[in-house]
């Protein structure tokens, strides 16, 4: 199932439509469960969120989700590969994360960095399978990630530009837990995370 | 209220916002950070609310301060609770340093005397 070209997806008269020729599923119905879909608003659809993702049965043409309703466009499906990386449902989970984080900035009346964000997926998307991260919002609209195992922990904010400030939780040998904390580039961050030996806390 | 004081073996709460709750529903240390007020000047403390100058359990405590409290809460966000004394331990603080929390408690009173122990920012 390729997704480099046009959206095998459409929704045509509120039904749910698979172009078999693009989706190469022809004669099969999409597993159940297994349909996973990045949806964006079309026009005049401002209150649906921008992300989300169908886990309900599917076929390969079905009524679309009642909570779907009207005014949703398709435009990426995954394929049984990514279904199955869990890099690629990693980002899943933050972009549904995310969606949740920005409907609460709004109820504290911030506005969630698109830089910020970018920066976050840009970081994802450097190092292969990497781990679900926590997610939470800042203050001045900085996303802050955290990868937590017992009282080993790496928290970064991103600032957006490609900076980031981080604070690495190691505990040593004797029991003792060291902080550090920085700020510095993507590299410098990950070449520190590698130095504590905490790789494992933030990748498969 | 009047002549109560907190004391070290009360526990104290302060609400956190949803999106400073972590999936594994810890709150995040920017909770906990002192921040710029309106006027540009930086805040002098937390605000933090009194459990223990209501009665009964946690839970109808909460439900206490909820209804004092100035922010709005919702489903999604959470209360952290301390105590008053690990409190002091941790931040090493005297009684003489946290003065001025027994007086903002105070005023607050003053101003509104049906409240209790209201804090003083929400």
């Amino acid at each position: 199932m390729s997704n480099d070209t046009a959206p095998p997806v459409k929704v045509r008269d509120d039904k749910l439509v698979i172009d078999e020729r693009k989706s190469g599923a022809r004669n099969r119905a999409v597993p159940r469960y297994l349909l996973l879909l990045t949806l964006a608003p079309a026009a005049g659809a401002d209150a649906f969120p921008m992300r989300s993702m169908i886990t309900g049965p599917a076929s390969a043409t079905g009524d679309i989700p009642p909570f779907f309703d009207r005014g949703v466009r398709a435009t990426h499906v995954a394929s049984d590969t990514q279904l199955l990386d869990p890099a690629f449902s990693a980002r899943a989970g933050h972009e549904r994360r995310i969606a949740q984080l920005r409907s609460f900035a709004e109820e504290d009346g911030i506005e969630l960095s698109a830089t910020s964000e970018g920066d976050f997926f840009d970081f994802a998307c450097t190092v292969p399978r990497t781990r679900a991260a926590s997610l939470v919002l800042l203050d001045n609209g900085n996303l802050r990630a955290v990868w937590r195992a017992g009282e080993q922990e790496v928290g970064v904010q991103f600032h957006g530009g490609g900076s980031v400030q981080y604070l690495i939780s190691r505990e040593g040998d004797d029991g003792e837990i060291t902080h550090r904390a920085r700020r510095g580039t993507f590299e410098e961050f990950s070449a520190a995370i590698e130095g504590a030996g905490l790789g494992g806390l933030l990748y498969e | 209220m009047k002549g109560r004081e907190i004391r070290e073996d009360q526990r104290v709460a302060r609400y956190v916002r949803p999106r400073l709750v972590h999936s594994t529903g810890h709150a995040d240390p920017e909770a906990f950070v002192l921040r710029t007020r309106d006027d540009g000047t930086p805040e002098d403390g937390l605000s933090v609310n009194w459990l223990d100058a209501f009665p009964g359990g946690t839970r109808s405590q909460l439900e206490e301060v909820t209804r004092y409290l100035r922010l709005r809460v919702t489903r999604n966000g959470r209360f952290a609770e301390f105590v008053v004394g690990d409190l002091m331990s941790e931040l090493n603080v005297s009684w003489e340093q946290i003065g001025s929390i027994k007086a903002a408690a105070a005023r607050a009173q003053a101003a509104s005397p049906a409240a209790g122990p209201q804090p003083p920012d929400g």
